[in-house]
This record gives structure tokens, C-alpha cells and sequence, in this order.
């Protein structure tokens, strides 16, 4: 203590100078206009995008574009002809300014399969022998309801039961319906077929046949709340349109999604967490 | 310096402090501020939602006192009163609907088809009235489930039930009188509250925490998002300031008459950093400027007191550099001012000091000196005088004659109008003098030879120094020789000094009575030790003062240098400067 001395000249000059550069930092923070950053902008091509089927998905995208201030806008398209289709939509938003573009990520082909399979067999106790099914898929080029109805074709074919015939989205389902041969069981893996057989066997109080499918559209909601459809594949679509914005804004993987699904009957659907997934 | 970065240090200390706590203030002031504008903006929402449920309470009522009490319901129609009231609010209505305790449709409004499959007897609204009766039961969002829709057309609604009593035919029946508002009208109301809601977002929950309510509920249904409401639903009204989810907030709860339900508005923290960045910038800018200032008052003031004290410190280090008359200037404050003069006063009278410390030393050199010379006088004067006398008596006239001649001579020499400093030559006048008068008492029992070189006659020396070393060769050399005994006196210039040697060849002194005999204590040590030996030895008194008088005028340089061999001899030399003699010269070394 007794050898303390005090930090002076030189010392003082380069506390005066930091002073100064501190005030000088501070003043211009204080005059600075903070100018907001300018919104990404971030688009969707989805197959069919003026359909029902997409009120969560786009909720979900909404949502996230809300927290994380993102420009959404949507490509409005019908069925894809083809794969190159799509793909010439999706260059064509990059080329736009687009920040990133969202395509829809399909679950899991093996487990959407698997579940719609398993609901088919609980009916018949496991076995198919003699049962057979009229399958509605989805488009030509959508790869996911493809692969789902190949695997479940196996799943049907080796649990006894036959694939009558199989037709792709888009169609006039009610017309198939009619004039093709009559299946025991109907299952639709596109939101549009589904409806559409729901309102045909709807219009044909007689014809109780079993309709299954993939759907969630209020259209379908409704045929299922009715008993019209039997089972309903309902995916989580306001989660996966959320995560898929929110991935896409960070730039991360989209192959991390993992789209969740759940099969409802009738009886369901009204239970608290049925009702926030088929009601948004 | 120091002052200066102390007074900075301890004012840029004080008002960081001050700084910090004036934006601790500001921050709670503002947190405390936008609770209550929010506790504010919260309680207006919750009369609103109030006034929306007492309407919807007043439908009830208004149906079931004027419309189902007084009816009979096996002759009676209640849909006209279930129209009405439904007209009168269908914004906020969904339905109104009348069942029977078994689940049967009495009446609805508007008219619809019930729906095949509903059972109403499983819901919820229905419980909860059945099981208590005359209250109102709230229920939280759902859909509804109780007539045929056209496609795509569903209701989320809040159903408010209560158990009535239906009159059939004079026979009173239990029943259930529904009213579903819409829960649009709910969600709106609250969508409102939270897009006015300047900082944070408001939510609505039942007693049990269940969410009605919530901005983002579409992620809570997703498990996107989790919200504290099980929690805050437990507390009373106020506000309250806890972390949720990483997150520190202030949660204002306000309860919702008629159905126990929290209105609960969230405020995060994080908001009132972000409207306070602004005032940190300000308040660091206004710190770090006025530390500046403060830096540089401090500089200018503390060196206006400072300077005079640097200036002080400057003479006082001359002082100690030896300079006894330092420049201090008496200026600056008046303690400075003080100090200075203060200062001053003691530099003069140190100087004072000094030089009466030099006079002393000088005027007791003086005495000293004077002291020792006067000590030859009496002992040689006596040794003379006894010759003198012993040759009267000895009829020895004319040797008489010639011993008070020579005496005279050397009294004169050793007066020398007082002087101290005589030339070489006056002194070895004296010594011849000195040593004829001797030769005389001696009998000329040895032979004298004077060999003085003529350069050093008019050097400067001390009065009466050779004669005692003669003294000495005398009464310790030669004394008591049978032949031979010799003394040469040898002046000459060596090396720029003068040297007189005084030699003998008589007895000599061994080598350790040499080395003492310049030393007072350690010859009086000597000759004690040696007193029984017989041998003869002087007191030294006469060669010290020699050696003391030409170190006090010369310096200590100079000397006596004594060689002696016992039975060879001695030989004396007397060591001092060469000094052309003036009057002046004299006169400057006396002073010395």
C-alpha cells in the first residue's frame, strides 16, 4: 500500500481517449434511426393450392411467418402434370427473389401404410381373404401417395384381400364408382377422392361400403363427423407448415420434419384434442 | 497528478454510481408504469368481457323467467321468446336450446335438426348443469355438437348451461336451457385487447387453467408453445413478476365475475430493455461526457493548487542536492503560501546555523593551534634559561652571551609578530638557533648539519615544527652517544611538496613504537607497557602537536612521516605543500 501510486500522464490520456470514444459510440447509437430489415420472403408450391385440404398448412405457415416476420406468398397451381412441373415453379420463385421455397414434406410412406393397413384388418380381424378394395391415390407424379399405395397393395395382398383397381387423382370419383366393379372397401389417399367418395356413398344411402383415407379437409371432416368415412388418416399439417417455415427461414434441414399423423373415426371427433386438429 | 486522478477517480466513481442507480430507477419506474398502464388496459378488457358474459347471462335469464317458467310445455311454444332473444344477439350468439333432463331437443333457436348421433346427455355443459342446480356453467371452447350443418359449417363455442325447471302440464321436470355464444365474438374481443396491448399479450384461462384464450393458441394446440396458466390460474388478482420458459415477466391477473375465469395479461422484460436502449446510449453518453469534465476541471484546479506545491518540492530537492539557497516562491493558496514561507525561514536559518558553525570550527581550530604552539614555549624556555645559567655558573660568559643571543633569535622567530605561517627559511633559523643553544648545553657531544635546499626557503610552513623534532633527536637519539652522534637537517622539493628530515643515528625505536607514536592513545598505551623495560621514551607530545599543526593548517594529506631502525637511527620528515610565502598567502592560510 505503502508503494501505491497512482496511474497518471499517459494513463489518464488513454482513459480521456476511451471516454471519449465511448461518447462519441453512444452518440451515434442515440442518433441512429433504427431501420427495420426487410422481411424474407418465402414461397409455397404445394400441389392443388386453392384446396381445403391446406387451411392448416397454411395456417401453420402463417403463423410462423407471423413470429418470425417472414413474406409468405403462394403459387396457385392445380394437380402437377409432372414432376418438372413443380420443379420449373420452384426455380421460378428463386428466380422471383424468393428467400426460400417451401414444398410440402410428406410422412412417412411405410408408416402412413402401416396405419391405414392396420385400420383395414381391424375390421376383418386381420384377414382379407376375399375382401376387396378400389384405391384412389394421388396424382400421377405424387410420389408419396404412390409409394403409400404400393406398400399397402403388399399389406392388402398379404393379408388375403385384393386390389380391385387403383385409379390416380385427379378423377370423377363418383362416376368410378359406379360404372367400375364394386370393391368391399374404399380407400382414398388424396383429400379430393376422399371427399368426393364420401359424398357419392353419402348420395347412396344404401351403399354402406367401408371408406377409409387420408384427408382433412373441412369437406371430409364433415363425412367423417357423419360416419359416412370410416377412418380418416388426418395429418398435422398446422405443425408441419409451421416447422417447414421455420426451417426454411433458418436455413436448416427440411428432412429433420418429421410429419405427424392420426387416425380418427367418427366417435373421435370431438374429443378436445381431435376437435383442435379437424376444427383450426 | 495524484490529486488530480484521485479527485477524478473518486467523482467518475460517485457518478457511475449515480448513473447506474438513476438507470435502475428509470427502469423500475418504467416497469412499474407500463404494469399499471397495462393493469389498466387489462381491467378495461376484463369490464368488456364482463359486460359480454352478463349479456349472455341475461339471455338466460330472460329466457328462462319470462319465457320457460311461465310455460307449459306440453301446450306451449318457447320458440318465438328463443327467436327473439336469438335476433336480438345473433352476433354473439350461435344458439339457444332447451333440452329435457333426458337429452331430449324441447326447443332451439334457430330452428335446426338435431343431429342423429349428438347425445347430449355425454357433453360436458350438459353434466355440469345436471349436477348443480339454478348456476350458470361456463364451458370452455368447443365445437358444437348438436344439429345437422350444412357442409363444412362447425361452431366453436362456449356453452353457458344452467338446469331449469320445465312445467308439463302442471308437473314439474328437470331440464337444461343451452346458450352457445360464439366464440368468434370472445376471440375477437381479446384479438383487439392484444393488438392495442403496446408491450406484451393477454390471455384467458378457467379456474382451472384450462386456455380459452391465447393469441397463439394454435401453438399451444400444436405443443408448440407452452404457457404458465395451470399456475397463474391458481393465484388471486395482481401482478406478479416470475420466469416462464427461460423468460423473465410481470404477469397481471385480473379474475372474471360470473365464471371464475383469469384474464391474465403477460408482460416479458425484455420489453422494457428494448424501450430503454435508447436511454442507455443517453445515459452512457451524458456518464461519459461529464467524467470528461470532470477529468479536465479536475486537471485545471488541481494544478492551479498543485503547481506551487511542485514548485516547493523542486527546492526542497535543490536543498538536498547541497544548494543552500534555493528558489521558493511564496505563491497559491494560502496553506501553500504558508508552508513556502515557512520553508524559507528554515532554509535561512539553517544557513545561519551553518555558518556559525563554521566560525565556531574555524575560531576552535584557531585556539587549538595556538594552544599546541604555546605549549613549546615553556619547555624549551625552561631547557634554555638552565643552560644559560649552568654556563653563567660555569664563568663560561662569552658562551653565555652567545646562548642569549641565539635565544633571543629564536624568540623572535618563534613571536614572528604573531604569525603562525612563516617561510621555510625563519624556521630553520629558529632550528639553527635552537640547535647552537643545545649544542652548548650538549657540550657539542654531536655534530649538526644543516643541508637546506635555497628553493624551498620561501616556502610556506608552520611555525616551531622542526625544532621539537630536533627536540626529540636529542633527548631520544643521540643522547647519551660517546662519538659520533650526528643530526642532519635535509629541506628539499619532492614531487612538488617540501620535505625537512630530521635524522639521527642514535638509538632508533623498534617498528611497533613507530607505528604508536602519532597516535595520543595507543603511545600512552605503548609506554605504559613498556615503563619497566628502562628504556627512554618521550611523552610524544611534541611530535604529535607537530603532526596536529600541519594537518589543521595543510589538510590531512600532510604531516609527520617517521622511519626508524632500532640502533641505525631516525630519520623525521616533516611532509608539507610547496606555498610560495606572501603577506597574503600567510594571511589566507591563518585563516584556514
Amino acid at each position: 500500500m505503502k508503494d501505491f501510486k497512482l496511474p497518471t500522464g499517459k494513463y489518464m490520456a488513454i482513459v480521456l481517449i476511451g471516454l471519449i470514444l465511448v461518447a462519441i459510440y453512444a452518440a451515434i447509437r442515440l442518433m441512429q434511426v433504427d431501420i427495420p430489415e426487410e422481411p424474407k420472403k418465402v414461397s409455397v408450391v404445394v400441389e392443388n393450392s386453392g384446396s381445403d385440404r391446406w387451411n392448416s398448412y397454411f395456417m401453420g405457415i402463417e403463423q410462423a411467418a407471423l413470429d418470425r416476420d417472414v413474406e409468405v406468398s403462394t403459387v396457385m397451381t392445380t394437380y402437377f402434370s409432372d414432376e418438372a412441373t413443380r420443379d420449373l415453379m420452384v426455380t421460378s420463385e428463386y428466380l422471383g427473389g424468393a428467400n426460400a421455397v417451401i414444398t410440402k414434406k410428406e410422412p412417412d410412406a411405410g408408416l402412413t401404410a402401416e396405419m391405414l393397413s392396420k385400420e383395414l384388418f381391424n375390421e376383418y380381424g386381420g384377414v382379407m381373404t376375399d375382401r376387396s378394395v378400389a384405391l384412389f391415390s394421388g396424382s400421377k407424379y405424387d410420389t408419396f401417395t404412390n409409394e403409400v399405395a404400393s406398400l399397402l397393395g403388399d399389406y392388402i395382398k398379404n393379408a388375403g384381400g385384393e386390389i380391385l383397381w387403383q385409379q390416380n387423382a385427379p378423377c370423377n370419383v363418383s362416376r368410378l364408382l359406379k360404372k367400375s366393379k364394386r370393391t368391399d372397401i374404399i380407400v382414398a389417399l388424396d383429400d379430393e377422392c376422399l371427399y368426393q367418395a364420401a359424398a357419392y356413398l353419402n348420395s347412396k344411402k344404401s351403399d354402406r361400403r367401408r371408406l377409409i383415407g387420408i384427408g382433412c379437409s373441412p369437406d371430409c371432416v364433415y363425412y367423417l363427423d357423419r360416419g359416412i368415412i370410416d377412418a380418416m388418416l388426418v395429418p398435422d399439417d398446422f405443425t408441419l407448415g409451421y416447422e417447414s417455415l421455420l426451417t426454411a427461414v433458418e436455413e436448416g434441414d427440411m428432412e429433420s420434419i418429421r410429419p405427424q399423423m392420426k387416425m380418427i373415426h367418427p366417435s373421435e371427433v370431438y374429443e378436445k384434442e381431435n376437435e383442435k386438429l379437424l376444427f383450426p | 497528478m495524484t490529486i488530480a486522478v484521485s479527485f477524478s477517480l473518486v467523482a467518475s466513481i460517485s457518478m457511475i454510481l449515480l448513473g447506474t442507480i438513476l438507470y435502475r430507477q428509470l427502469s423500475q419506474q418504467e416497469a412499474i408504469n407500463t404494469t399499471e398502464r397495462e393493469e389498466q388496459f387489462l381491467d378495461q378488457t376484463r369490464r368488456s368481457l364482463e359486460d359480454y358474459l352478463h349479456n349472455m347471462r341475461r339471455t338466460s335469464d330472460a329466457l328462462y323467467f319470462i319465457g320457460i317458467k311461465n310455460k307449459d310445455m306440453t301446450v306451449d311454444d318457447i320458440s318465438d321468446e328463443m327467436n327473439l332473444l336469438y335476433e336480438s344477439d345473433r352476433d354473439n350468439l350461435v344458439s339457444i336450446a332447451l333440452y329435457s333432463a333426458d337429452g331430449e331437443l324441447i326447443g332451439a333457436s334457430p330452428t335446426a335438426t338435431k343431429k342423429v348421433s349428438a347425445d347430449v346427455r355425454t357433453q360436458d355443459w350438459f353434466i355440469d348443469a345436471s349436477k348443480s342446480i339454478e348456476n350458470l356453467h361456463f364451458s370452455i371452447p368447443h365445437v358444437q355438437d348438436l344439429f345437422d350443418e350444412a357442409i363444412g359449417q362447425y361452431h366453436w363455442v362456449i356453452s353457458v348451461s344452467r338446469r331449469v325447471e320445465i312445467n308439463r302440464a302442471g308437473y314439474p321436470q328437470q331440464g337444461v336451457l343451452l346458450v352457445d355464444m360464439n366464440f368468434d365474438a370472445i376471440s375477437q374481443l381479446l384479438n383487439k385487447a392484444n393488438a392495442d396491448s403496446m408491450t406484451g399479450y393477454i390471455y384467458l384461462c378457467d379456474e382451472k387453467g384450462d386456455i380459452i384464450y391465447h393469441p397463439r393458441q394454435k401453438l399451444l394446440n400444436a405443443g408448440l408453445l407452452e404457457e404458465d396458466s395451470v399456475n397463474m390460474a391458481s393465484r388471486s388478482d395482481g401482478s406478479y413478476t416470475d420466469s416462464f420458459g427461460g423468460e423473465e415477466r410481470i404477469s397481471i391477473v385480473k379474475t372474471i365475475s360470473y365464471t371464475g375465469w383469469k384474464l391474465i395479461s403477460v408482460i416479458p422484460m425484455s420489453s422494457f430493455r428494448i424501450s430503454l436502449d435508447k436511454m442507455q446510449y443517453l445515459v452512457v453518453l451524458m456518464l461519459s461526457l461529464a467524467i470528461i469534465g470532470v477529468i479536465l476541471v479536475n486537471q485545471l484546479v488541481t494544478a492551479r493548487i498543485t503547481r506551487p506545491i511542485v514548485k516547493l518540492e523542486d527546492a526542497v530537492r535543490d536543498m538536498e542536492s547541497g544548494n543552500l539557497y534555493p528558489v521558493i516562491r511564496q505563491e497559491g493558496p494560502r496553506e501553500v503560501a504558508h508552508l513556502a514561507h515557512t520553508l524559507s525561514r528554515s532554509v535561512i536559518t539553517i544557513r545561519q546555523l551553518m555558518d556559525d558553525l563554521v566560525a565556531e570550527q574555524e575560531e576552535k581550530r584557531k585556539s587549538e593551534l595556538d594552544a599546541l604552539q604555546s605549549q613549546i614555549n615553556p619547555h624549551f624556555l625552561y631547557n634554555a634559561l638552565d643552560s644559560v645559567v649552568w654556563l653563567i655558573e660555569g664563568e663560561r660568559y662569552q658562551d653565555a652571551v652567545y646562548t642569549v643571543k641565539e635565544l633571543a633569535n629564536l624568540m623572535r622567530v618563534s613571536i614572528s609578530h604573531g604569525r603562525t605561517v612563516i617561510p621555510v627559511a625563519d624556521e630553520i633559523r629558529h632550528a639553527q638557533s635552537y640547535m647552537n643553544i643545545q649544542n652548548i648545553r650538549y657540550r657539542n657531544t654531536f655534530d649538526v648539519e644543516f643541508d637546506i635546499d635555497e628553493e624551498i626557503k620561501n616556502a610556506c610552513t608552520v611555525k616551531l615544527i622542526v625544532q621539537p623534532l630536533l627536540e626529540n633527536a636529542i633527548y631520544y637519539g643521540v643522547n647519551g652517544m660517546e662519538e659520533d652522534a650526528e643530526i642532519r637537517i635535509h629541506g628539499y622539493k619532492k614531487d612538488g611538496d617540501v620535505y625537512i628530515d630530521v635524522s639521527d643515528n642514535g638509538i632508533g625505536m623498534p617498528k611497533e613504537q613507530v607505528e604508536v607514536l602519532l597516535d595520543p592513545d595507543r603511545s600512552a598505551e605503548y609506554r605504559k607497557a613498556h615503563e619497566s623495560s628502562g628504556m627512554r621514551h618521550g611523552n610524544g607530545v611534541g611530535l604529535i602537536n607537530v603532526d596536529m599543526r600541519i594537518r589543521l593548517l595543510f589538510g590531512l594529506k600532510y604531516g609527520l612521516i617517521i622511519e626508524s631502525e632500532p640502533d641505525e637511527g631516525t630519520t623525521m620528515s616533516i611532509h608539507i605543500p610547496f606555498i610560495e610565502y606572501t603577506d597574503d598567502i600567510e594571511q589566507r592560510l591563518k585563516k584556514r
